[in-house]
């Protein structure tokens, strides 16, 4: 896979589905993990929040919300 | 066995014949089984990490007595925070059948724990919960090959309809005696000696391949209407505010009428006491101590400070069961990261509403101890149902612009909710202040599940509420209100050299309470009022009624015409507001953050900052008042 076909999560199209590529070492990932940010996973950002900075996605049958400082470090490509 | 697993850990029961545990992920229905299960009444709610501490509870099955703990839910067993801790611990320790109960619409979050789990015991039974609404989503389970997959039976579950149960409590006994075995299939076991990440990444991968055989899903991922108008920008925040003002203006309504039946109620049995104890020929100083003082205050108190409170909780609990709350997290979570804090405390700010001991229990929720002692600290500036029913009643009695009472009650409504806005602002400006000072650091992550919307149980929220905080109010007044109104009857009703002791006190905090738009006797009452903020006004109006007992409460005219022959103005109505809000929390509170922070720090800082905001505030009013009368 080229980097080029590579996005951070938080420039990802709302609505759209992707599949996430890697996850930036530097992330606190954890939690992330535990809800289901892990490479290979289905990903469709859903709907920003009401005053921005935080995005919902759907991944794995249920929507979970992680802020946008987080989500530039999720790499996602297209399905 | 118990010993090392941390939490309430005194056996409640002392003949229970075998003992099993609930366990699963955040907002998977654990509590409604518990409470299906034991017929307890542990509290529910739509949103992630509500059971934060251990809750315990008994059922008969067979003519043995099954103990059940309510594990905290956690993600995973990981220990990185104190529930997956307690969790963890327990489970380890404790040969116990674990009952995992998983989320039917969202299993493959669900299996991460229960994978973990099956590598730490085998002693398990899976419950399948919310069955119906899988049916509702188009998920298929197949339950046949979860169970071969797993090792461990699985059973359907809907806690809500209580479906299901008995299979459970049948299943559970079986694999106690043995007459069922349970193993862990090989597939699932995972190497513990890998890094962190690899092994979460392992676990995963188990998980998709478990997932990928047993469910067949068809995924709705269309936002659903109420999203769209919850998290929208022009709709979201007039939902939530309109949201918060026809909470406060039913609450003000409706325990109006509440609060005149049951003083009319008390001031019959008052005539029918006073009649009993004249029948007795008891002393004029015994009946003056036991009617004027400890009846009259306890009636009070519940006349007046009930009604709120039975109004207020359930429609909250309304709220909470229906999923709305974590969305105004994750609204609202720029604003708080801004200020240094965290979305998640818009959640124990909205707990805090109730009780602020709740809140600052609540607080467990968030990670990372920099936002956590930021939360802490900053949720007693949040007016609890203690404080809140005080704030309305001086409100409704003050500000008033019409003769129409709906318009009256709307009005106060608005007050009140000026009152909440000026309140979460300061909380933010302190939370800001800590996150640069005291509690500096980097800023943790942020990730929360939205939960789908949930029918709210509307009628047994109602019930349950109503019946708990009756009972918690009522044990609240007679363990608080009766020895303050035996106190206040004794130091107003105590002379040295014809000057009562009340008056003494008064007038030494008389300067005090000036400088601050108020008078020594609101500051008393505040002072007393430590152990419970519902006794505040009581004790006012007992220390300005010249006859030095409190009087019935009948009306609100009666009500005004005491403050305001006392001095109140429309200032000293605002400043007891503002104080009301922002001072000391009750002594319930100030153990509880001890309690959960171990840090004399922290409770210093959590009783002072209030204090010195209210007491502050109040001296700006009263000065700023004071030169535009004066100019």
């Amino acid at each position: 896979m080229d980097n080029k076909d590579l996005l951070p999560l938080n420039n990802a199209v709302l609505q759209s589905e992707y599949i996430i590529k890697f996850i930036d070492e530097g992330i606190e990932s954890k939690r992330m993990m535990e809800h289901g940010f892990i490479a290979k996973t289905r990903i469709k950002p859903m709907f920003r929040s009401m005053i921005g900075g935080s995005t919902a996605y759907l991944l794995n049958g249920c929507i979970v919300a992680i802020r946008d400082t987080q989500a530039e470090k999720i790499y996602v490509g297209k399905l | 066995m118990l010993k090392r697993f941390s939490g309430n850990n005194k056996r409640l029961y002392q003949k229970e014949d075998y003992e099993i545990a609930l366990a699963g992920n955040p907002n998977v229905g654990k509590s409604t089984v518990f409470n299906a299960l034991t017929g307890m009444n542990q509290h529910t709610g739509n949103w992630s990490g509500k059971t934060v501490d251990v809750a315990y509870g008994i059922y008969k099955y067979n003519n043995k007595t099954i103990r059940v703990v309510d594990l905290p839910g956690t993600y995973s067993m990981l220990e990185d925070s104190q529930e997956e801790h307690i969790a963890n611990e327990y489970i380890r320790n404790n040969n116990s059948i674990i009952v995992v109960i998983l989320d039917s619409t969202n299993l493959l979050r669900n299996f991460l724990l229960l994978i973990q789990i099956l590598n730490l015991t085998n002693k398990v039974i899976v419950c399948l919960n919310f069955q119906d609404e899988v049916v509702k989503k188009g998920v298929v389970i197949d339950k046949e090959e979860l169970s071969l997959q797993l090792g461990v039976p699985v059973l359907d579950l809907c806690a809500k309809k209580k479906t299901g149960l008995s299979v459970l409590k049948k299943t559970i006994d079986e694999l106690h005696l043995s007459i069922i075995k349970t193993f862990t299939v090989k597939n699932l076991l995972i190497n513990m000696d890998i890094n962190k990440e690899k092994y979460i990444e392992e676990l995963f991968d188990r998980c998709s391949a478990l997932y990928s055989k047993t469910v067949r899903t068809k995924t709705n991922s269309t936002i659903s209407k109420a999203d769209k108008l919850f998290c929208n920008k022009i709709t979201g925040i007039p939902i939530m505010l309109m949201m918060l003002g026809v909470i406060f203006w039913l609450t003000i309504f409706a325990s109006n009428y509440i609060s005149e039946y049951l003083s009319q109620l008390f001031e019959f049995i008052k005539s029918k006491l006073i009649y009993l104890f004249d029948y007795t020929k008891m002393s004029v100083g015994l009946k003056s101590f036991l009617v004027d003082g400890v009846y009259t205050t306890l009636s009070w108190v519940v006349a007046v400070m009930l009604p709120p409170m039975t109004i207020f909780f359930p429609i909250f609990s309304i709220l909470e069961d229906s999923g709305v709350l974590p969305r105004i997290a994750f609204n609202l979570d720029r604003m708080f990261s801004r200020f240094g804090g965290n979305g998640k405390q818009a959640l124990t700010m909205a707990m805090g509403f109730g009780c602020n001991c709740c809140g600052v229990t609540g607080c467990r929720i968030i990670n990372t101890s920099k936002e956590r002692n930021i939360a802490i600290i900053t949720n007693p500036l949040i007016p609890c149902n203690g404080k809140l029913p005080s704030i309305i009643i001086i409100s409704s009695l003050f500000f008033t612009i019409s003769k129409n009472s709906l318009v009256n009650s709307v009005f106060t409504a608005v007050v009140v909710l000026i009152v909440i806005i000026l309140s979460t602002l300061i909380t933010l400006l302190i939370s800001y202040i800590l996150s640069l000072t005291i509690y500096k650091g980097k800023q943790s992550s942020f990730v929360i599940e939205l939960p789908p919307y949930r029918k709210p149980q509307i009628i047994k929220t109602i019930i349950y509420s109503a019946k708990n905080r009756i009972l918690i109010v009522l044990m609240r007044a007679v363990t608080v209100a009766i020895p303050a109104g035996a106190l206040i009857w004794f130091i107003s009703n105590t002379y040295i050299n014809d000057v009562s002791i009340l008056s003494y006190m008064n007038n030494a905090l008389d300067p005090l309470g000036v400088i601050i738009g108020l008078d020594g006797v609101i500051l008393l009452a505040f002072l007393l009022g430590f152990p419970a903020n519902e006794t505040v006004i009581p004790i006012i109006l007992m220390s300005y009624l010249s006859s030095n007992t409190l009087t019935q409460y009948s009306s609100d005219a009666q009500l005004l015409s005491v403050l305001t022959s006392n001095g109140w103005t429309v200032i000293t109505a605002v400043c007891f507001i503002i104080l009301c809000v922002f001072h000391y929390p009750c002594s319930t509170t100030c153990l509880t953050i001890y309690k959960e922070t171990k840090s004399i720090k922290t409770l210093s800082l959590s009783v002072l900052i209030p204090t010195v905001i209210g007491v502050s505030l109040c001296i700006l009013i009263n000065t700023l008042f004071s030169l535009v009368t004066f100019s």
